[in-house]
């Protein structure tokens, strides 16, 4: 029997949706899905796994919000006890963190940011994007013990949540001596959508001019309710904040709809925004290399576009 | 006192990446310092300036043609640099490169250690946080703010939920994000001067270890194959005689076409 161990990420007791993700990854590697939920509140989050069918959760309720040494120490003794095969984390910041701590204490393989699970010949192949999407990379376990696994979101449809199952909580315990830890957390400002977050992003680059020209794309955003990014020119112009950054450098997203204004479409920005579902990009020159993968093209004064789209992008999302 | 920060190369990050029997061929790629590592390498000499009395050491893992972009890193202001060069490496995955870098820093006694969140290559991130459990440190992953003050340390990470500050004891792991500084490009006398700084290289047998078990050999993760994804075809053009005629033609296509809005 293959186990794995997922564990859920929760905001002070609410888990979040991804746990879906994390169980339909689980699904595909083994028979026998745990979960594990760490930090204030985990108790409660814990419960909400009965939905998943997850009927046991070990968990870490502790007023530490987060310490990757401490809760990669509260996890590794459960693991190597309940021989668990696999542990399935969310590329997020705090899983990306964990995860690789984890497999560092564990000593065992640690393959993250991964779109794609399958088994082939008995044996579990990972797809990961390398060089931020330029490529795409098939990746194999060797060995035995545990493997870790973190998952790019968005990329695993998540298991319904319609079970009922009672769930068994069994508490972890948190070693003495921690080493850091999170002391201070300054929640982000309301209205603001994080990138990786986002369903449509409308996104800026050196065509925008300058920090001024940055407003209407901004106040497009708001409109729909979408999560405002920018080319790495913007951001080393000094334009705009590096956590709007999309491309190698910066974040790789996965939206329904981006809408790339002045953007001409350097290779490093590409890899970070291509598998978004419908690519818009508008753009006063004609030869930008981005209109080569933009589903939709507008060859105009982006200032003069903008506007008018937002206008008509709010009524729409209304009607 | 010293901090030792530590440094890759990696594919410039313009290049396209070329594919050799179905894996990156990078032997016609022109090789840069990952972008992220000058980060952490600006953040090393700016605590070193507020510090005093400080030594900045570079370790990189990487091959004798790698001492030209170790030279740059000099060139910034780092003091001295140790060059981990084995065959046996290659192929090598992060835990291993984690074991390797544990073994060559353990006799610097760094006070603390920089490096940049993610190489640009295979994007892990992985070998400090690593390297920091196998050290029984403490790490902050993707700082964008540091302060050390008398052995402890305050510093700030975008995390999920909003930005998080993490405290506790030196020594400890951190690795830089975009947002934490302006890396400085060297100056001429810093070129100049980086052609006589020390830089050491080291075999794996100089470092007591065995290629068979930390190399590519024996790695724990292994590369199978890389293709390109599917290329995107390119779409169509909205015609329209002024923007606000494109605009509603945009509008019209995202909803009864591409139905995402």
């Amino acid at each position: 029997m293959t186990k794995v161990l997922i564990i859920g990420e929760h905001k002070q007791g609410e888990l979040k949706a991804n746990a879906g993700e994390l169980v339909a990854a689980a699904k595909l590697l083994g028979d026998e899905v745990r979960a594990a939920v760490l930090g204030p509140g985990a108790d409660q989050a814990a419960q909400a796994f009965g939905a998943y069918g997850v009927d046991l959760v070990r968990v870490l309720d502790t007023d530490v919000a987060y310490s990757s040494d401490g809760f990669a120490a509260a996890l590794a003794p459960v693991i190597a006890e309940c021989d668990v095969d696999y542990v399935v984390l969310m590329q997020s910041f705090f899983g990306r963190d964990l995860g690789a701590r984890l497999a560092a204490r564990l000593g065992t393989p640690f393959i993250n940011d991964v779109t794609a699970l399958s088994v082939e010949d008995g044996q579990v192949v990972a797809v990961k994007p390398l060089y931020a999407g330029k490529v795409t990379g098939k990746l194999a376990f060797t060995g035995a013990g545990p493997k870790v696994i973190t998952l790019r979101p968005k990329n695993f449809t998540p298991a319904a949540a319609d079970q009922a199952a009672t769930v068994e909580v069994k508490p972890l315990e948190l070693p003495a001596d921690v080493k850091c830890k999170v002391t201070h957390i300054e929640p982000k400002a309301a209205g603001m959508i994080d990138v990786k977050e986002a369903d449509i992003i409308v996104s800026g680059g050196r065509g925008v001019g300058g920090p001024e020209g940055f407003e209407p794309l901004k106040d497009f955003a708001q409109a729909i309710g979408a999560a405002l990014g920018a080319s790495r020119a913007a951001v080393d112009a000094g334009w705009i904040a590096h956590s709007h950054q999309v491309g190698q450098t910066g974040k790789v997203v996965n939206p329904q709809l981006y809408i790339a204004c002045g953007i001409s479409g350097a290779i490093q920005h590409l890899a970070g925004m291509q598998t978004s579902k419908v690519i818009v990009a508008i753009n006063n020159n004609p030869d930008a290399p981005i209109f080569k993968l933009a589903d939709y093209g507008l060859v105009d004064d982006l200032f003069q576009v903008v506007p008018e789209l937002k206008k008509l992008m709010v009524e729409a999302l209304a009607g | 006192m010293r901090i030792v920060v530590i440094v890759k190369e990696v594919a410039d990050t313009e290049a396209v990446i070329s594919l050799k029997d179905g894996l990156p061929d990078l032997s016609q790629t022109a090789m840069v310092n990952n972008p992220y590592d000058e980060y952490a390498v600006e953040e090393a000499l700016q605590q070193a300036g507020k510090l005093g009395d400080c030594t900045v050491t570079a370790v990189m893992v990487g091959r004798e043609k790698s001492k030209e972009n170790l030279r740059k890193i000099l060139a910034m202001g780092v003091n001295d640099a140790v060059l981990i060069d084995d065959e046996a490496l290659a192929g090598a995955d992060p835990l291993q490169i984690a074991q390797v870098l544990k073994v060559a820093i353990e006799p610097l006694e760094p006070a603390f250690i920089l490096a940049g969140r993610q190489g640009v290559d295979y994007d892990w991130g992985l070998a400090p946080l690593a390297l920091a459990e196998l050290m029984g440190w403490g790490h902050v992953g993707l700082i964008a703010k540091l302060e050390i003050n008398d052995g402890q340390f305050k510093a700030e990470t975008e995390g999920d939920d909003g930005l998080l500050t993490f405290e506790g004891s030196l020594p400890a792991v951190f690795t830089a994000d975009k947002s934490l500084n302006e890396p400085r490009y060297p100056s001429l006398k810093g070129i100049m001067q980086a052609k006589k700084k020390p830089l050491e290289t080291k075999s794996l047998a100089d470092l007591g270890l065995d290629g068979a078990a930390v190399g590519g050999a024996a790695a724990g993760v292994k590369l199978l194959s890389c293709n390109y994804p599917p290329s995107k075809e390119a779409g169509r053009l909205i015609e329209g005689e002024t923007a606000a005629e494109k605009a509603a033609a945009l509008v019209k296509a995202l909803r009864e076409e591409a139905k995402v809005i």
